[in-house]
């Protein structure tokens, strides 16, 4: 005989469900009313059209480029890594993933530093910030990345060759 | 336009994954919105707001997860994006009245939070590229992420608990392939990948926290010490420049070379009709204290350092002030959020706030406030008021 599950019931259950979801519904709509009111009456409209135009470019830049442009690379990586075995293309793949990430994050350093090029002396440009050599370490970082996930790759197959061998001899 | 779906299909991409994602996003932006409100508050307190003076690195740790958290959001924003981009290509594009109100507020809540963790990340570059005020912006976005983040998970919340464990996720995707639902074919695949790419839920998740820790370790260095060896990738070095402490903002910036360098610079401390002056001189023949204490910056960097000068509240015992006095600390720079800032008597009572006149064992360099400087515990360093010339009591 099944036991009866031990907790609320289903339709106390979903009396909670309902409440929660009411509460948040309505906090949710009480902060975006008061940020409306707090853009409105401390940001000047000339800002405001920046901020609507940053958020709609931010909008266009990543669901019209960034990600159709990882939907390419990924349709491209399989036929590169076609020849090698599942495991293998899965380390190809988090590497690729994990350097792509990092470069998202670093990338805007390295421009940064191009963009904010002290303009001579005097000119008050604070030396504590955007010192270090970030190109440099953004490219020792993919080296390092590329050599790992060659090194596991490598493994995995004489691994994966080794213990077909056995399995054949056996 | 299902064709055009149907080339962005992974059969990676699922409910769970989603479901995930979202909660680690939910969870950092949580997390950033909670540090960030706490620095508004601190830097423009309501009449209610209680000031901590212990620990002394209390803003060191909210300001660092506050821009830790901030740039960990970065991949995870990234790929729970990505894990519902089908979505965005659904046709009909907008089904009903309340179909095209959860797009627009979606809309919004995807554009501010791509907005809000780019300038933050900009701002600590000290890198303003875009046409308003950073400050005003990035607290206003953050209210409208909280709330559309609220209103995401109120709308979304049968979706969320069908797939929050996986018993559960493996249940939901039973009863929608029985029951032969729309979603069932997509669904069922993603649980079971095709063998093809060797890429599974679990093996996309580890690259995803992978790339969330490299991130988060060669970058929190710029806050934290025990992280200093790994910062790589983070505007700031701890242990830079002059006397090993980093700067916000240089003399040359802020125009007050000349006036902190001048022979004659006396500090004015008021309090009522009583006004006093001392030369640099005076203030060193006052009993003088030494603390360990950090300064913190709203950009996130953080520098542990040795302050000594004479105790803000025996300068005010020399002008009579009542002890629960609020105090005004005006700046030789002019203007701005950097001119003078105000200082309630949780720190001007404490002990370990100093008026600075030297740091790490030398007097202050002129980038750091020379002659004078305001140092108290667990401050926003935009409030430790540099070239200091007046202490009035308000």
């Amino acid at each position: 005989m099944r036991l009866p599950v031990v907790g609320p019931s289903a339709p106390a259950r979903r009396r909670t469900v309902w409440w929660v979801r009411a509460a948040l519904g309505v906090l949710g709509l009480a902060a975006l009313g008061y940020a409306i009111f707090g853009f409105l009456a401390n940001v000047p409209p000339v800002q405001l059209i920046g901020v609507a135009a940053w958020l709609a470019v931010a909008l266009l830049v990543h669901d019209g480029v960034l990600v159709p442009l990882t939907t390419l690379a990924g349709g491209g990586l399989s036929r590169l890594t076609y020849g090698l075995g599942p495991v293998q293309q899965g380390i190809v793949r988090g590497a690729l993933l994990v350097g792509a990430l990092v470069t998202l994050v670093a990338a805007p350093l390295i421009r940064a530093q191009q963009v904010l090029e002290p303009s001579g002396p005097g000119s008050g440009v604070n030396g504590t910030v955007l010192q270090g050599d970030y190109a440099l370490a953004l490219g020792v970082f993919w080296v390092v990345l590329a050599v790992a996930s060659a090194a596991v790759v490598a493994a995995v197959g004489l691994y994966g060759r080794r213990s077909k061998v056995r399995k054949t001899r056996s | 336009m299902e064709a055009v779906n149907g080339r962005f299909s992974s059969p990676l991409r699922s409910r769970r994954l989603t479901v995930v994602l979202g909660r680690w996003l939910g969870l950092a932006f949580t997390v950033c919105f909670l540090t960030g409100l706490f620095s508004h508050l601190l830097q423009d307190p309501p009449a209610w707001m209680f000031f901590l003076t212990r620990p002394v690195w209390l803003y060191v740790a909210t300001q660092g997860i506050h821009v830790t958290t901030g740039i960990a959001s970065i991949p995870l924003l990234a790929a729970k994006l990505w894990s519902v981009y089908p979505e965005l290509l659904r046709w009909p594009p907008l089904k009903s009245v309340v179909h095209s109100l959860e797009r627009v507020s979606i809309a919004l809540f995807v554009a501010s939070s791509l907005v809000e963790v780019t300038i933050g990340l900009l701002n600590t570059f000290q890198w303003y590229p875009w046409p308003f005020s950073f400050r005003d912006v990035h607290y206003w976005l953050a209210w409208v992420i909280i709330g559309s983040l609220a209103l995401h998970i109120a709308v979304k919340m049968p979706l969320i608990l069908a797939h929050w464990s996986r018993r559960a996720d493996e249940a939901a995707i039973a009863a929608d392939t029985e029951g032969g639902g729309p979603d069932g074919k997509t669904v069922t695949a993603a649980v079971k990948p095709g063998p093809g790419h060797g890429w599974s839920r679990r093996g996309f998740l580890t690259a995803i926290t992978a790339g969330t820790g490299v991130v988060v370790l060669t970058t929190a260095g710029q806050s934290f010490a025990w992280l200093s060896g790994l910062n790589l990738f983070a505007a700031r070095r701890m242990d830079t420049g002059p006397q090993a402490v980093p700067i916000n903002r240089t003399a040359a910036q802020a125009g007050v070379a000349d006036a902190a360098l001048a022979p004659d610079w006396v500090l004015t401390v008021s309090s009522g009709p009583v006004q006093k002056t001392f030369t640099l001189a005076q203030l060193a023949a006052l009993p003088q204290y030494s603390y360990g204490l950090p300064i913190a910056c709203v950009e996130g960097w953080s520098q542990g350092a040795q302050w000594r000068g004479v105790r803000i509240r025996d300068l005010m015992a020399t002008v009579g002030a009542p002890a629960d006095a609020e105090l005004q600390i005006s700046s030789m720079e002019k203007g701005g959020v950097y001119g003078r800032s105000f200082m309630p008597a949780a720190y001007s009572q404490d002990e370990q706030t100093l008026l600075a006149l030297e740091l790490n064992g030398e007097p202050l360099d002129l980038d750091h406030g020379y002659p004078a400087r305001i140092i108290a515990p667990g401050r926003p360093g935009v409030l430790q008021t540099k070239w200091v010339h007046k202490v009035e009591v308000i």
